[in-house]
C-alpha cells in the first residue's frame, strides 16, 4: 500500500504519482467529453445536410398531391353538382376565383339550425357573394328545407340538395354540421367538425383562405 | 381515419380529445419529474406548485387565446361583446394564449423559488408525452400525412397508400421519452432540456423526409429540417458545455479526493 506524506500544506509526491495510483478511487468521467460533443456537431452537420438534400421533394411528388382531391386541409375539394331550392345548378369547380365556404347541415339537427344566423351574417357581410357560402342540406326535401330556412331563419344564401347524401359521403361528414374552408383555387384550408359556429369562428375560417 | 367518434350518438372529435389527452399527460409527467428532481423535503411543495401553475397557465392561456383571437378581429368583437365569452375552442389564438399561459406559469413557479433549470427539464419530459399523445390523434384525425409510398405497411388514404409517419413519429417519441426519463436523475439541472431538444430536432430531422404536409423552401427543401438541423447543432453546441461544466467539477473532485487520502495519512 502507498503512503502519502503530507507535511506544511505542501505534498511530496507529484500530481502524476498520484494519478498513477490505482488506489485512489477516481470519480467517472462523462460518457461524452465536450470535444465528442463538438465532433458530433461536425458529423450531425455533413449528414444533417445529406439527409435534407437526399429527402428533398420532386416536382412530379408536389403536382401529385397538389392536382389529388380528398376532402383533407391542403386537397383540391371533390367536385361536384347539386340542384339548390331555386332549382339552379351549381358545379363547385365552375365557382374558382372566389372562396367558398361550405356547410354541410339539416334541418333536424340543432347546432345546424342555431348556426344559420351567423352563416347569414357572414353571407351578408360579404356582400352577398364575395365569398360563396353554400348550405348543403343532407336527404331532405327542398319543401323542408325552405319552410326551415327562408321562412323560420330567414336566410338568403344558395341552400343546396344532397338527397341521397352522396356528397356528405365523398366529403367524409361524420357529424353535423361540418363546415369546409376553400380558397379561391378550390383547395381546402379548413374543416370545423361540429357547431354551432359563430360568426367569429367563420370569420377566421375565411380568413384562412385568403391569406 | 376517424377525425370524428359518436359516444353515445354525439359526435366528439377526435383533434380536441387528443388535445386534452395530450396536456393532461404531458402536465402528469411534468409534475412527477420536477417531485422526483426535487429534495424530500421540497418534493410535496413542489409538485403541489407545479400542478398550481398548470391550472394557471390553463386559465390565462384560454383568456389570452380568446384575448388574441378578438384583437384580430376587434370590430366584430366591439359590435358584439358576448362572442368573448363563447365556448367555441375555434375562437382561440394559439400563440398568445401559449405565450401568456407559459408566462404566468413561470412566473408562479419562479416565486415559489422552483429554479428554472428544474422546471425546464421536466416541462422537456411533459412536452414529450404530450407530443406522442398529439401523433397518436394526427394518425386518427388524418392530419400531418405522410408521402405516398409502396411499403407493406402503408395506410390508405383518399385512395393513396401513405406512410403512417404519425405513428412513426409517436414510437419515436415514446423511445425518446424512455430515454429522457432514464436521464432525468442522472445528469445536471437544465442538461435533460437540451438533451430533449437535440432527440427531437434529429427525429424532426430524419422523419421530416416521410411528412407530404411539410412547407418546401426552393429546390424541393423541407423548412422544417433546416430548422431541425439548426436546432440540433445549437443543442450539440450547448450540450459541450455542460460536459466541460461536468469535466472541470470531475477534476475537482478528484483533487479533493486526494486531499482526502492524503490527509488520512
Amino acid at each position: 500500500m502507498t503512503i502519502y506524506r503530507y507535511s506544511n500544506e505542501q505534498a511530496l509526491l507529484s500530481e502524476s504519482d498520484i494519478n498513477s495510483n490505482p488506489e485512489v478511487d477516481t470519480p467517472k468521467g462523462p460518457i461524452l467529453r465536450a470535444g465528442h460533443w463538438r465532433g458530433l456537431m461536425i458529423v450531425a452537420l455533413v449528414l444533417g445536410i445529406a439527409w435534407i438534400n437526399l429527402s428533398r421533394v420532386a416536382a412530379n411528388e408536389l403536382s401529385y398531391d397538389l392536382a389529388q382531391e380528398a376532402p383533407m386541409v391542403g386537397f383540391l375539394a371533390p367536385d361536384f353538382t347539386l340542384t339548390t331550392t331555386d332549382n339552379d345548378r351549381i358545379k363547385l369547380s365552375s365557382l374558382r376565383g372566389k372562396p367558398v365556404v361550405l356547410n354541410f347541415w339539416a334541418t333536424w339537427c340543432p347546432p345546424c339550425r342555431a348556426e344559420m344566423p351567423a352563416l347569414e351574417e357572414l353571407w351578408q357581410r360579404y356582400d352577398r357573394g364575395d365569398v360563396l357560402v353554400l348550405g348543403i342540406d343532407q336527404g331532405e326535401s327542398a319543401v323542408t328545407v325552405e319552410r326551415f330556412a327562408r321562412g323560420v331563419v330567414g336566410t338568403t344564401f344558395p341552400l343546396l340538395l344532397d338527397t341521397q347524401r352522396e356528397i356528405g359521403a365523398e366529403y367524409g361528414v361524420r357529424a353535423l354540421p361540418t363546415t369546409f374552408f376553400i380558397d379561391a383555387q378550390g383547395r381546402i384550408q379548413e374543416i370545423k367538425v361540429g357547431g354551432p359556429l359563430n360568426v367569429a369562428t367563420l370569420m377566421g375560417g375565411v380568413d384562412g383562405t385568403i391569406q | 381515419m376517424f377525425p370524428v367518434i359518436n359516444l353515445l350518438g354525439r359526435p366528439l372529435p377526435v383533434g380536441a380529445i387528443s388535445i386534452l389527452f395530450a396536456f393532461y399527460l404531458g402536465s402528469e409527467l411534468a409534475e412527477r419529474a420536477l417531485g422526483n428532481a426535487a429534495l424530500d423535503a421540497q418534493r410535496v411543495t413542489w409538485r403541489k406548485a407545479f400542478g398550481q401553475a398548470t391550472l394557471i397557465a390553463l386559465v390565462v392561456g384560454l383568456v389570452g387565446a380568446r384575448l388574441g383571437y378578438a384583437a384580430r378581429y376587434y370590430q366584430l368583437y366591439a359590435e358584439s361583446p358576448g362572442l368573448l365569452l363563447s365556448l367555441r375552442p375555434g375562437t382561440l389564438a394559439i400563440m398568445p394564449g401559449l405565450f401568456l399561459g407559459g408566462a404566468f406559469a413561470l412566473f408562479y413557479l419562479s416565486r415559489k423559488q422552483i429554479p428554472l433549470a428544474k422546471i425546464a427539464d421536466a416541462v422537456a419530459i411533459g412536452v414529450t408525452g404530450a407530443l406522442v399523445t398529439l401523433s397518436v390523434g394526427d394518425f386518427f384525425t388524418g392530419n400531418a400525412y405522410g408521402t405516398p409510398t409502396d411499403v407493406p405497411w402503408g395506410v390508405e388514404l383518399w385512395n393513396t397508400m401513405r406512410h403512417p409517419v404519425q405513428l412513426y413519429d409517436a414510437i419515436v417519441l415514446l423511445i425518446v421519452l424512455v430515454v429522457l426519463w432514464y436521464l432525468h436523475k442522472k445528469i445536471m439541472d437544465g442538461e435533460l432540456f437540451w438533451r430533449f431538444l437535440m432527440l427531437y430536432s434529429l427525429s424532426r430531422l430524419f422523419l421530416g423526409m416521410f411528412y407530404a404536409t411539410s412547407a418546401i423552401w426552393g429546390p424541393g427543401v423541407r423548412i422544417n429540417q433546416i430548422i431541425s438541423l439548426v436546432t440540433l447543432l445549437v443543442s450539440l453546441f450547448v450540450l459541450s458545455f455542460f460536459a466541460q461544466q461536468r469535466e472541470r467539477t470531475d477534476e475537482e473532485s478528484l483533487k479533493n479526493q486526494k486531499y482526502t487520502v492524503i490527509t488520512e495519512m
